[in-house]
């Protein structure tokens, strides 16, 4: 190699000793995998659309390619801001831009003024106009986010810890409520491929509340020595945004006889809707695809838990990739969401869905309450409300459709299913029912609340028959006391996360 | 080329022009980097050339990248006509280390530059960017680490694009470990 360099440019040199020696200083070279499109079993081609990205400051440009002049522009900006937003380019051509503002995919992951109220948007106008700086607005910011409950249903008390005496840990980026199952964070699968405007874990991707595991050692290390546990659920975020190459470091010593006890893999994404090519065309989709069949055919069993919040989702290419994970995968799909006011809030909805969902070999699963987070007021429905729509969509569906659960709240002490309203003894109430609980004697336990209307989270809700208090609350408090008392131990003993 | 620094002793950049742009550096790094380059004889003309008479190679851009934690720098002479479209932003400092095959355990990217975290984080000691000023979600996840506190000099190597100046970069360690809430 020479010494000399060359300009590649500056073609008129007369020396031209090997111009490009200089590019190839370099320890070793890596060839990226190229996307590549995908052909179905019926022979269509479908194209790679790369995934990128379109933030906050392109939410002005969007409306601009549409040709729309948005009166609420402003205020969605302002919204955005305290909600994270994040779309792509799929999600925005599965958008009918003819009437947008009642398009369901359109209310599923663009701000809408509403979601503050009208003075937290004039309170940051009015700094903005006033040219207050970007500390100032950021931390009025802040404080309206501080407000919408960031951080809901206790998720903090559902980290377990690694005890042993000479290195006690906690483990951020675990959650383990129920018994069977442990929830993994991993920090490679902490962002989405757009974000719900609903989402409850909002936070997380505002860079509070981070809870997450730094790779899978303290994973496997837990689950090893807690052979309870037979389910493994990854989620984040969404782990479909992680590479396959973490997915195999995740899953594949899973398959040791050590871990015979861990039957289920359970992967909560809404990739199948905001980005199909992921399990298509994406340079890892056949590496991701065949890791999921190595585990399948080693005897687990693979269960993607696809977020569906509307039939406008799954589209040709959404439902190639549902194809492709049921067939070559042999994953199965169980979908579920949460019933919100704007987007879903009608039983035709449910029923088409769930038809589309059985029609295509899914299993729908849950339909979920909002939580009380985020902005709640914008898109709750009452409890009332919900369960007319459940029953509402079951009566349209046949019995295939009938195995979502719900509407069930996923709160603090468990998830909790509205079952019916009923005149018992005179008195209108709620029967509820938990489906899963802190304890796990709670599970299947029926109980009751005096009928509310207008009740829309556990919290709003009373004991029926003159009850003080439903059954599970003393020793819910109890649990959490318990809990507090292990963390403080813990720290004085030096743990850290 | 990556240089473990611990591996070196310590000695003097000739060139004068290079010394003054690794004068960011702390002493002892500069010091033993300097040594690499005596064991690097194509890459220390190369550089010591580039230095000299940058206007002549206006495509080439040098990326010196001096990470804290694992004590090691990165030295790449990149070709600025072509940039690659992974990982982050097209032509990105990210996007450009990840093509010369460096994975995270040299530069951190947790979410794949999705601008979506701030492991990629880097102190830009050195140069201009492409793209100087970060937008505002950029900016507004740079103060997300509290174990690393922003400064003025700080962006996200998902984002911040290579120009044509040479860039000295400097990745952090941590300052402080934090223990999560209760």
């Amino acid at each position: 190699m020479s010494n000399t360099i060359i300009d590649p440019n500056q073609t008129s040199q007369t020396n031209t000793t090997d111009a490009s020696s200089i590019f190839e200083l370099s320890d070793f070279k890596i060839h990226f995998k190229k996307p590549k499109a995908w052909t179905t079993p019926l022979g269509t081609t479908i194209e790679h659309h790369a995934f990128k990205k379109l933030l906050r400051t392109d939410i002005r440009g969007i409306f601009e390619s549409k040709g729309i002049i948005d009166p609420d522009l402003d205020a969605r900006e302002i919204v955005a801001q305290v909600f994270p937003f994040k779309i792509n380019q799929h999600i925005v051509d599965q958008i009918n831009w003819q009437n947008y503002q009642e398009d369901p995919l359109f209310q599923l992951t663009f701000p809408q003024k509403e979601m503050l109220s009208e003075e937290e948007i004039n309170d940051v106008k009015a700094l903005k106009k006033a040219n207050a700086s970007r500390e100032t607005i950021a931390e009025k910011i802040s404080k309206i986010r501080t407000k919408k409950n960031p951080a809901p249903a206790n998720q903090s008390a559902n980290r377990p810890f690694i005890d042993s005496d000479d290195e006690p840990e906690f483990i951020d980026g675990l959650q383990h409520k129920y018994k069977k199952i442990v929830l993994m964070f991993h920090k490679n699968a902490q962002t989405c491929h757009a974000y719900c405007t609903y989402c409850f874990r909002f936070n997380q991707f505002v860079g509070k509340d981070k809870f997450l595991e730094e790779d899978h050692s303290r994973l496997h290390k837990y689950l090893k020595s807690h052979k309870e546990v037979s389910d493994l659920l990854m989620t984040g975020g969404d782990p479909a945004t992680m590479k396959a190459d973490v997915w195999k470091k995740v899953l594949l010593p899973l398959l040791s006889p050590e871990f015979n006890h861990i039957q289920t893999i359970r992967m909560g994404t809404k990739a199948l809707s905001y980005h199909p090519y992921r399990f298509l065309t994406d340079p890892d989709a056949d590496e991701l695809i065949g890791l999921f069949r190595k585990m399948r055919d080693s005897g687990k069993h693979v269960s993607i838990m696809g977020h569906f919040s509307h039939f406008q989702e799954m589209g040709p290419v959404t439902l190639e990739a549902i194809r492709r994970l049921r067939e070559e995968a042999g994953a199965t799909i169980r979908t579920q969401s949460p019933v919100m006011k704007h987007i879903n809030d009608s039983s035709y909805v449910w029923a088409k869905m769930w038809d589309l969902q059985v029609q295509n070999g899914m299993i729908p699963y849950y339909m979920f309450i909002a939580r009380d987070t985020g902005a709640r007021e914008y898109f709750e429905i009452p409890l009332a409300r919900a369960l007319d729509i459940y029953q509402g969509a079951r009566k349209q569906v046949s019995g295939l459709g009938h195995t979502a659960r719900g509407p069930s709240m996923s709160c603090g002490p468990g998830k909790i299913c509205i079952m019916g309203k009923e005149t018992i003894a005179g008195e209108d109430v709620f029967i509820l029912k938990f489906l899963q609980g802190r304890n796990e004697d709670w599970c299947d336990r029926v109980f009751f609340a005096k009928y509310d209307e207008k009740a829309a989270w556990i919290d709003q809700l009373q004991p029926a028959f003159g009850e003080k208090r439903f059954f599970f609350e003393e020793e819910y408090a109890h649990i959490l006391n318990e809990k507090q008392k292990k963390y403080n131990e813990m720290l004085k003993q030096g743990a850290v996360a | 080329m990556i240089c473990k620094l611990n591996d070196y002793s310590e000695s003097q950049i000739e060139d004068e022009s290079l010394a003054k742009f690794l004068n960011d550096l702390p002493q002892d790094v500069r010091a033993k980097y300097a040594t690499y380059l005596d064991s690097q004889e194509q890459l220390k003309n190369a550089l010591s050339l580039y230095f000299n008479s940058p206007n002549q190679y206006q495509s080439i851009t040098p990326l010196i990248v001096f990470n804290e934690l694992s004590y090691e720098i990165v030295t790449l002479l990149l070709n600025n006509n072509e940039l690659p479209d992974e990982v982050g932003e097209e032509g990105s400092i990210l996007a450009f280390i990840r093509a010369a095959g460096y994975t995270d355990q040299f530069m951190c990217s947790d979410c794949y530059g999705q601008l979506s975290c701030s492991s990629c984080a880097v102190e830009v000691l050195q140069g201009t960017l492409e793209n100087p000023f970060p937008r505002d979600e950029e900016f507004d996840m740079l103060d997300i680490d509290e174990s690393k506190p922003p400064t003025e000099k700080t962006r996200l190597g998902c984002q911040a694009k290579v120009g044509t100046t040479p860039l000295l970069l400097k990745i952090r360690a941590p300052e402080k470990i934090i223990i999560s809430k209760v």
